[in-house]
């Protein structure tokens, strides 16, 4: 007891003076931050910034030497502008970018890469900003200045330069209207790879999927698509992908992932599971969405809130949860893990069984008659034609039927028909077909699992049919 | 984790119990008709038709979902025979 006693004096002395201390170390550090790295920040705040609401309508960065002139869009992670470096020229660019009232965010970037400058510049307007960066998600990872056009205050930023993936496009929860039978879907990454981990490691892959099926049985006409497998970075900085790609209306999740793919030279076999560094997903809709898309959607972003983000979702990451010397230990989130699976490790042994096991006979004739049901693939309708009779008054002549000509110009009288509002006949049904149909199916495989309203004999104490 | 874990043991084990059984890549062929091409030449021109008018689509959509039901229903009793649960 005396022991203890006598330890708990020395904490309670100590502690008022570690924060003393502390405080002291924070003080020294800023102010060496402010010798070595507030010229940058000074030299940043010459920005000519003219900004109404969450609009920007000019960025300028002109040292007389290196010159940015960029606007950005948060909204779909693009840059926009002229960068120039040493002797270039600030001109606007073609692109706009400025005065667009589409644009929630703008950045400016450095004059020289990202990594080799003090302080990354960075401007972020915000109509509601309230503190840090809950006003824009991006600038906890890109640091630089958090523009508040309300009061005309900015707020510096920290900048990371931790290897992750800071974005991926199409956005969480973005609804990509259809523009016909497919639509040009764009789809841009943005990571960072910082250069300690550019010769181990730093593999980026990005795939994504339909997910608007039903899930085991129609798992071949889900379909999934890797744009990079596993490319390792070999430039230290920030990482850039756009592509494009035509989808149809449907569900859809976009991943990105960055995994340890080699370690000393050599390929690691578990990159999958235990070289997971960074993952990120968002997922979006194309057009209309379904309803069973929704539902594995809403399944997804509930186990992602669960784990606190959509970015922290991978199996290494949870892992951590359960280390109780990681500094990470969360019993609820490590409980979790163990005992939820993940929706796509689901998906994955669900896919397995349909690969190994419901493909054999005899239900493998059950499975193939429902794949070939399930498919997404079309057929065009052949085209008819009928020749007279050579001795009528038509002789010589056919009559040409084109059934596909026909659907199309009868199902166009439907769509033609609007309501006062300007709703199609499709807003306004599909919904109500959607869900009747909805309750028919789940009262039909209720009434069979529980085997209601059968008809029951009623017997009495004998086991005899009662008269 | 755990419960995927189980899960894939178990799809594990049933694979190999029934690996012995030949796999089927296409519907058999009935009285020299090919049925598996005539079903998915037919289902394409379904499907063509479900692009043109909606509404069939929703339907088909739900039949889908409840033949997944009965094949589950129907693997279920095979694998647990006189276990599974009855009315």
């Amino acid at each position: 007891m005396a022991y203890e006693n006598i330890s708990g004096r020395v904490c309670k002395a100590i502690l008022p003076m570690s924060k003393n201390i502390a405080t002291l170390f924070v003080g020294i550090a800023f102010s060496i931050m402010a010798l070595f790295g507030m010229g940058e920040v000074a030299h940043a705040m010459d920005f000519t910034v003219y900004g109404t609401g969450g609009q920007v309508q000019m960025i300028n960065y002109d040292d007389g030497v290196h010159c940015s002139y960029v606007g950005g869009d948060r909204t779909t992670g693009q840059l926009w502008g002229d960068y120039a470096g040493a002797g270039g020229s600030c001109t606007n660019n073609a692109n706009g970018g400025f005065g667009d009232p589409a644009i929630t965010s703008v950045s400016l970037y450095p004059a020289l890469p990202l990594g080799t400058v003090p302080m990354p510049v960075w401007i972020y307007t915000c109509a509601t900003y309230t503190s840090g960066p809950t006003c824009d998600t991006f600038s906890s990872d890109f640091g630089g200045f958090i523009y508040n056009s309300s009061d005309n205050t900015i707020t510096p930023q920290s900048f990371s330069t931790k290897t992750r993936i800071i974005n991926i496009d199409p956005q969480n929860g973005q609804v990509i209207p259809s523009t016909g039978s497919t639509t040009a879907v764009n789809f841009n990454l943005h990571a960072y790879i910082n250069s300690s981990d550019l010769s181990t490691f730093a593999g980026i892959k990005i795939t994504f999927e339909n997910i608007d099926q039903n899930v085991l049985l129609s798992k071949l006409s889900r379909f999934s698509f890797t744009f990079l497998d596993r490319e390792v970075a070999t430039t230290s900085g920030n990482f850039y992908y756009s592509t494009s790609t035509s989808l149809s209306s449907g569900n859809y999740r976009v991943t990105a992932t960055l995994e340890r793919t080699t370690a000393l030279g050599v390929i690691n076999p578990f990159a999958g599971f235990l070289g997971t560094v960074d993952e990120l997903s968002h997922q979006f809709v194309v057009g209309t969405s379904t309803w069973i898309g929704n539902i594995q959607q809403n399944m997804f972003k509930n186990t992602a809130d669960f784990y606190g983000g959509l970015s922290a979702t991978s199996s290494a990451v949870q892992a951590e949860k359960c280390n109780p010397i990681s500094g990470q230990f969360d019993a609820r989130q490590c409980i979790g893990f163990l005992l939820i699976p993940d929706t796509q490790q689901l998906s994955d042994t669900l896919s397995s069984f349909r690969d190994g096991v419901l493909v054999h006979v005899p239900w493998g004739y059950v499975t193939r008659f429902v794949t070939i049901l399930s498919s997404n693939a079309t057929t065009s309708y052949p085209t008819f034609s009928v020749a007279f009779d050579t001795n009528g008054p038509l002789a010589g002549q056919s009559w040409d039927v084109n059934p596909a000509e026909m659907f199309t110009q009868g199902a166009q009288l439907i769509d033609t028909i609007h309501s006062n509002q300007g709703h199609t006949v499709r807003d306004i049904f599909e919904p109500w077909i959607k869900m009747m149909i909805g309750i028919f199916l789940i009262f039909q495989i209720v009434h069979d699992i529980t085997g209601s309203h059968r008809h029951m004999i009623e017997r009495d104490r004998n086991n005899s049919q009662k008269t | 984790m755990i419960i995927t874990l189980l899960l894939n043991l178990l799809v594990l084990i049933l694979g190999v119990i029934f690996s012995w059984l030949p796999i089927v890549t296409k519907l058999p062929d009935f009285l020299g008709y090919d049925i598996d091409n005539a079903l998915v030449a037919g289902m394409g021109y379904v499907r063509t038709f479900f692009e043109t008018f909606w509404p069939f689509e929703i339907v088909f959509q739900a039949f889908l979902i409840l033949m997944s039901y009965y094949i589950i229903k129907m693997i279920v009793v095979f694998a647990l025979g006189s276990r599974a649960p009855k009315h």
